[in-house]
């Protein structure tokens, strides 16, 4: 009988028909992005020149082979279709090298990398959002808000939870379309039994009381929070909580929601972790003192979000049918909404250059004036790299961030950001707000009201702090040696880290 | 991205397989099948992986060899590393050495040294696992009828029956994964030809409760089908080869019994021959007939 010898495999052949296809049917062009999870490129179809974004599976350091995270993103991104979800157009291998370490032909095909193959996306929320001088539009808010929810429903009735909404996560293109994306973290869930699963998950300032309490047990809901958190972020101009840790998180949550109790969320005294964090005493909720510039319906929605029982927080579905979306001014269509420049092809080597430079001035400037870290930050930044994220402390204090790998310049998620730092944006680039110092941020009183002129409602775009000359839109602030998170440098550190961020590469340590 | 083709007719099976085109036969690579998958099995259970896991691996492996030839990739390697392939994506992950450890104890019957062929192995499972998973054009998303047939049978069967009816569907579920049934049917399919041979192990004749509509309607499978997955199914338990060593006393006496057309009497030799929970319900279902 023929059959191959002991251990033997076919692997000095491409894939067969119907199998992947090789990354030579790609064109590179430009690298975009940078992070933990691999490398970006932007890249053309050869065969029919269509521009698209390939995502490197970063493979050398598991020693597990190919990541589990990344097998369960496939396999949920394979499932879902849907325009307001990226597209996994295809998967890719690259054949490898030719010769082995010795110089010796190595014809296995399979020592090479792998790449998947999305739709390019010109922008992400966050990036556009942090854009020196853009300011949405209430119809283009809810424009964003409208796909934003519409995407997240289907991955709801597809039992799929997204895991790690956060702006850097919902990439946009030049059509105004808005595409869920990252899947790295997603799990299918069932209603009927639903297992144990991590509560390490979601970028801290998204995440919800009940993961934060401790719970496994749990569903759509949690995407449900971080929506309302970045609703309340478009119309606020700024993130709305961003703890330093997880004690400080759910603080701040309580100190906006108020402090849970049966009454309010049945059950929650038996969450795990309930008694070491309730509150001393108990807090009113506020979320309509704080956010009281916000219009009506803004509000009502919001409310129904940001509640801390997750069994009264509102669904994709029901949100998609509240007045906001039904009322005046109605969501534009996304194709009326304005082009901007992209955020990857326009950025020259010279900028970079410059930037680098400017980073590297403001560290010698740091270091001579270290206590002056706080008071010259600026007020507000997203995403980027440690060294544009330096005001609050990056990252949750989470033992899984030691063992993040340095990285020194990240883009802003894991799926592809422009990979280089934004401009501190101004404290105003949104909708008037008129609450800028008021209560539960005070945390952060020493960049919002001591460089920065109070924002007054309705006041037109001011624009942040001086960034360095040369630096144009893409200056950075001083380097992050801050406290807290010091490992602040990796992709996603200017908004609170990616809670599993670091341990992407360790697929057996963690519930699922 | 082309839509991948899963589903052969069994003539495409008999004859164009890879393998087939290396020169080997329909009855050698039968053969194989059969030894891959009750490895599979195997090593499944000694790793503590759920039977969602196995399922899984088997198919993956079962699929990888309509697209590559075991005259080229040895199949012990390839059943190896869909194990460890299958335990990730189904999220019961297992240290690709464990996964070794036990598939070479299984194999040679001896625990392996941990030596640097050991770790020449591993490597082999990673760069093969690549292997796989392009060959496969990374459809790693596999469905089973395990959970359909289960809700069928909850819903539509007596109580009382419901245990027995249910585990028998089951135990031709995984029996089914041994034939290339899942290269030519789909998982709700699968699932009605497992149900209605675990109807009729137990006796139970099922009434259409939708009007004249036959129950199998709602799986989407016709009644030729139907019986076409039953027969080969059935067929899995005369091969020879199938049967374990310990029964092979009383094969010819039960082969004979087998070629009578009697869908009850084929169940009821098949019983004999291999699975014990079916046995035991079939002798209880005796006792109360008498």
């Amino acid at each position: 009988m023929v059959m191959a010898d002991l251990g033997k495999l076919n692997v000095e052949e491409p894939p067969p028909i119907w199998g992947s296809r090789s990354v030579d049917c790609f064109e590179k062009l430009e690298q975009i992005g940078e992070g933990t999870y691999g490398q970006v490129y932007m890249a053309k179809e050869i065969k029919t020149g269509e521009i698209v974004a390939l995502k490197k599976i970063r493979m050398d350091n598991e020693r597990e082979g190919f990541p589990i995270t990344a097998i369960r993103e496939i396999k949920i991104l394979k499932k879902l279709h849907h325009e307001n979800v990226i597209q996994l157009k295809e998967i890719v291998t690259s054949p490898g090298r030719d010769r082995d370490d010795q110089g010796k032909p190595d014809n296995n095909k399979y020592k090479g990398g792998i790449y998947m193959v999305f739709d390019y996306m010109d922008h992400d929320l966050t990036g556009l959002a942090d854009r020196p001088g853009l300011r949405f539009t209430v119809p283009q808010i809810k424009c964003y808000m409208k796909q934003l929810l519409t995407g997240l429903h289907y991955c709801h009735v597809n039992q799929v939870l997204h895991r790690d909404i956060k702006g850097s996560n919902l990439l946009i293109d030049n059509e105004g379309n808005l595409k869920l994306a990252d899947f790295g973290l997603a799990r299918s869930f069932s209603h009927d039994h639903a297992g144990n699963l991590t509560n390490r998950v979601i970028t801290l300032w998204y995440r919800p009381p009940e993961l934060l309490l401790g719970a496994t047990k749990y569903g759509p809901a949690i995407d449900m929070w971080s929506v309302g958190c970045i609703f309340a972020e478009l119309l606020h101009a700024k993130p709305i909580l961003p703890g330093k840790n997880e004690h400080e998180q759910l603080n701040k949550i309580f100190e906006l929601c108020g402090s849970p109790d049966e009454n309010i969320w049945p059950g929650v005294s038996k969450m795990p972790w309930y008694n070491n964090f309730k509150p001393a005493r108990p807090l009113k909720r506020r979320v309509r003192e704080f956010f009281r510039h916000f219009d009506r319906h803004a509000l009502e929605l919001l409310e129904k979000m940001l509640v801390l029982d997750p069994s009264q927080r509102i669904s994709a579905k029901d949100a998609l049918d509240a007045e906001y979306f039904w009322t005046d001014p109605l969501p534009c269509d996304p194709k009326s909404l304005p082009t901007y420049e992209s955020s990857h092809e326009f950025q020259t080597k010279k900028k970079r250059q410059q930037q680098r430079q400017n980073e590297e001035a403001a560290k010698r400037q740091k270091l001579q004036h270290p206590q002056q870290q706080h008071s010259r930050l600026p007020p507000l930044q997203h995403g980027g790299q440690s060294h544009a994220a330096p005001h609050w402390p990056a990252g949750p204090n989470h033992p899984n961030n030691n063992a993040l790998p340095q990285v020194p310049a990240g883009p802003s998620h894991h799926f592809y950001g422009n990979g280089k730092p934004r401009g501190p944006p101004a404290p105003n680039r949104y909708p008037p707000s008129g609450n800028q110092s008021g209560g539960y941020n005070q945390n952060r009183g020493g960049y919002s009201s001591g460089s920065y002129p109070p924002q007054g409602r309705g006041a037109p775009y001011v624009a942040g702090p001086r960034r360095p000359s040369g630096g144009g839109a893409y200056g950075v602030g001083p380097p992050n040696y801050t406290q807290g998170g010091q490992y602040g440098g990796s992709g996603s550190s200017g908004r609170g880290q990616n809670p599993m961020g670091g341990n992407r590469n360790q697929q057996y340590g963690w519930q699922q | 991205m082309a839509e991948p083709r899963w589903y052969y007719t069994r003539e495409e099976i008999e004859k164009n397989s890879p393998s087939r085109l290396d020169g080997m036969n329909f009855k050698d690579e039968t053969i194989h099948r059969w030894c891959y998958t009750s490895f599979l099995q195997d090593l499944g259970h000694r790793l503590n992986h759920p039977q969602k896991s196995i399922a899984t691996a088997i198919v993956l492996c079962q699929r990888f060899f309509t697209r590559q030839s075991i005259a080229k990739n040895d199949p012990r390697m390839v059943a190896t590393i869909c194990m460890f392939l299958a335990g990730k994506v189904e999220g019961s992950p297992r240290p690709a050495g464990d996964v070794l450890f036990f598939s070479h104890r299984l194999l040679f019957n001896k625990d392996p040294l941990i030596d640097a062929k050991f770790e020449r192995l591993k490597a082999t499972v990673f760069t093969g696992e690549k292997l796989v998973m392009a060959t496969l054009g990374f459809d790693l998303d596999i469905e089973h009828p395990y959970k359909l047939v289960m809700d069928w049978v909850k819903r539509c069967v007596k109580a009382e029956d419901f245990r027995r009816v249910g585990q028998a569907a089951l135990n031709f579920v995984n029996n089914m994964l041994r034939t290339s049934l899942c290269l030519q049917f789909g998982p709700s399919q699968l699932g009605a030809g497992a149900i209605y041979l675990g109807l009729s192990l137990c006796k139970i004749k099922y009434l259409p409760c939708d009007g004249d509509k036959a129950w199998w309607v709602e799986f989407g499978i016709s009644k030729r089908q139907l019986k076409e997955i039953c027969d080969q199914t059935l067929d899995l338990y005369v091969q020879d080869f199938v049967v374990p060593a310990g029964a092979r006393g009383f094969t010819s006496r039960h082969l004979l019994c087998y070629t009578a057309a009697s869908c009850t009497q084929r169940l009821y030799c098949l019983c004999q021959l291999l699975d014990h929970t079916l046995q035991f319900q079939l002798l209880q279902l005796e006792s109360k007939n008498q």
